[in-house]
């Protein structure tokens, strides 16, 4: 009996001659029957999705809700700012010995490259000292 | 005051918010688009008199009929510059078979076959299966004779129909 009001009305309904009542009658009875006609397992998917698409919402963006920064915010980020600024500090300190070591190495290096520099110069003065003798003397020869 | 104001509008607009986003989804298909409409349609509802907004019969109806001139202008524009392509285009007409085929089980499917009708019967389908609006309330949103509706919607079920059951016996020989 059901099973012939519910197929009169699904006739109704491909004729787009249902109202919204009878609608609601074939929308329970595909979504809450269990057992139904093999041949109408299509409209139990299609009343099922309907269903289902009736209830999605806009999604809401709640990151924006959140977007003023609060005093706690900032604390935090100067307490971080500071940790980090001691931090590379003490890098920095950990890391003075190596290079004055470093430097004093180059210091050392460079004193006695200046060393052999200026020795090399005081022979050369002292030739050019020789040579302007000679040349004085020759001079006086010539004339 | 205005607070106030804003607070019971956006109470009122709560549940017609989610209406408009689920139509102009039907309509444009893309996710994205359908929020941006949607905050479209919103703002313009935001935007006018308190005295205007209050004095329709159906604030709801009114919106919707917004949210379908707006979304029919942007599909206009978007053919007009030849911008066709959006999520339902994506992939090759063998790929979304094989997923048709895959979410057999799934209800997306129907969503997908439904999202494959033309704008139009989309529409219908969606103001009258899923909003379950009256047919005259649909006659006035989309500005058609109600007898005109009852046509293109059984046309339409009809057609659904017949796809549901080619579906089903598809899968029956393939197994």
């Amino acid at each position: 009996m059901e099973l012939k009001a519910i197929e009169k009305l699904l006739n109704k309904y491909l004729e787009g001659e249902t109202s919204l009542k009878d609608e609601a009658v074939l929308r329970t009875y595909f979504t809450q029957e269990s057992r139904i006609p093999e041949a109408w397992i299509p409209y139990r998917q299609f009343f099922g999705y309907c269903k289902e698409a009736k209830k999605e919402t806009f999604p809401v963006k709640q990151k924006k809700q959140t977007k003023p920064i609060k005093s706690w915010m900032l604390v935090a980020a100067s307490i971080a700012l500071v940790f980090a600024l001691q931090l590379s500090g003490l890098f920095e300190q950990k890391a003075a010995p190596f290079e004055k070591q470093q430097a004093e190495l180059a210091f050392q290096q460079f004193q006695t490259q200046m060393k052999t520099v200026s020795n090399h110069l005081n022979r050369g003065a002292q030739k050019v000292a020789y040579l302007d003798y000679w040349n004085d003397t020759t001079q006086k020869l010539i004339k | 005051m205005q607070l106030t104001a804003d607070r019971s509008f956006f109470n009122q607009i709560e549940e017609i918010r989610n209406k408009i986003f689920r139509i102009t989804k039907r309509i444009l298909v893309s996710q994205e688009e359908a929020e941006d409409a949607t905050q479209e349609v919103i703002v313009k509802l935001w935007q006018m008199d308190e005295s205007k907004r209050n004095g329709f019969k159906s604030l709801e109806a009114y919106s919707v009929t917004i949210a379908k001139n707006y979304c029919l202008d942007r599909l206009k524009s978007k053919q007009a510059q030849n911008l066709s392509l959006d999520d339902r285009y994506s992939g090759s007409v063998s790929d979304s078979l094989t997923k048709k085929i895959e979410q057999h089980d799934d209800l997306n499917w129907v969503g997908k076959l439904i999202d494959e009708l033309p704008e139009k019967e989309r529409m219908i389908i969606q103001l009258r299966e899923i909003e379950q609006y009256d047919f005259d309330e649909i006659a006035s949103i989309l500005n058609l004779p109600e007898g005109t509706i009852r046509v293109y919607l059984s046309r339409i079920r009809k057609k659904l129909r017949k796809q549901f059951l080619d579906i089903q016996n598809h899968g029956i020989k393939s197994n």
